[in-house]
């Protein structure tokens, strides 16, 4: 054994973690601090919001009576359908703790995979849904503020005009937005784990 | 393996988690995270350990994998910070290697632990996802880097 083995093993009799740490019952109330199990979380929670959101907008089919709105309502249900589907396919998909039978390596890219594949779902949703979403807003704020029926607006062709402009501009300004907010929260870990497995290809 | 059997073992193994997080840890609410979440994943995943392989090596790997997927909010680019308190029970000589281990890149700090802890090339290969000869070359040039370091820290 050479002298930096010796090194190494030195007084490890010493080593000991936290006390609490050893105890099932605190263990079992511990939330994951691992990045990809904080995203299966809030995914999670926006899966069940985007349940009751499509609940409410059943709801609100009851008590409409102009076909455009019914169409309009029943055009964001399917949205948040598809939303809830394809968000609980990833939920399944998404690990909730670290794989042991991966080498370090696998492990690593397993993670940025899957970072990925919530990404891909994400730009789906920035892209379609919040753009919709906002455009049933306007219409559903213009019915509020003017007592007007929708007929009234859809059938204007500059209400019309501005509706597809204000859609065109969401679009790419909602995907910015996402991007943004994950390059915030997520940017620096993943250019970490991809830099670890830069050092190991 | 039982619930009470698992605790026993990672109490008995409880060094290896201590060594890894003060070779990554960068202040003490990254150390109390990284133990918190080594122990957690090894609690979550011990249900699937079959006993194929050593519990060490396994713990290993959950320790590894556990620190690398853990955000520590800090950039991995700028090696080198050390502990701001010395190891209890390690002497100054030993206390230097850990300092100097500290300085490498992160994947090396992996590699030169995994083989200072006895594991063959193979092995380390298996656990970090290389390939035997590239440890070899690895370890080699960590080695010196290390004999260098150690003159100079």
């Amino acid at each position: 054994m050479t002298d930096l083995e010796q090194l190494w093993r030195q007084n490890r009799e010493g080593d000991t973690l936290p006390e609490n740490l050893m105890d099932e019952h605190f263990l079992a109330g511990l939330p994951s601090k691992l990045p990809l199990a904080k995203l299966k979380r809030n995914l999670f929670k926006s899966i069940v919001a985007a349940v009751f959101i499509a609940l409410a907008y059943a709801g609100v089919l009851f008590f409409l009576h102009s076909w455009l709105v019914v169409l309009g309502v029943g055009i964001l249900i399917i949205f948040n359908v598809w939303t809830i589907i394809s968000g609980w396919r990833l939920f399944l998909q998404l690990p909730v703790s670290v794989t042991p039978a991966h080498s370090l390596k696998q492990e690593l890219q397993y993670h940025v995979r899957s970072f990925e594949l919530w990404w891909s779902q994400q730009v789906k949703v920035s892209l379609f849904i919040y753009p919709v979403a906002a455009a049933a807003g306007f219409i559903i704020g213009g019915i509020a503020a003017t007592g007007h029926q929708p007929e009234f607006f859809l059938t204007r062709p500059r209400i019309l005009l501005f509706l597809l402009l204000l859609i065109i501009l969401l679009m790419p300004l909602c995907y910015w937005l996402d991007r943004l907010l994950y390059r915030h929260m997520y940017g620096r870990h993943l250019a970490a784990l991809r830099q670890a497995i830069d050092e190991l290809s | 393996m039982s619930e009470k059997e698992f605790l026993s073992q990672l109490k008995a193994h409880q060094h290896i988690i201590y060594k890894l997080v003060h070779l990554y840890a960068r202040s003490e609410a990254d150390k109390k995270d990284m133990y918190q979440e080594i122990v957690l994943q090894s609690w979550k995943t011990y249900p699937a350990f079959r006993g194929d392989a050593k519990f060490s090596t396994w713990l290993y790997r959950v320790s590894l994998n556990t620190i690398f997927t853990l955000n520590r909010k800090v950039n991995r680019v700028q090696y080198g910070g050390v502990p701001e308190t010395g190891i209890p029970g390690r002497s100054d000589e030993s206390e230097r290697l850990y300092k100097a281990i500290r300085t490498l890149p992160e994947t090396e700090r992996a590699v030169i632990s995994l083989h200072l802890e006895g594991y063959d090339n193979r092995e380390v290969g298996e656990i970090i996802g290389i390939t035997p000869n590239l440890v070899a070359v690895k370890i080699h040039r960590i080695r010196q880097q290390l004999s260098t370091l150690l003159k100079d820290i």
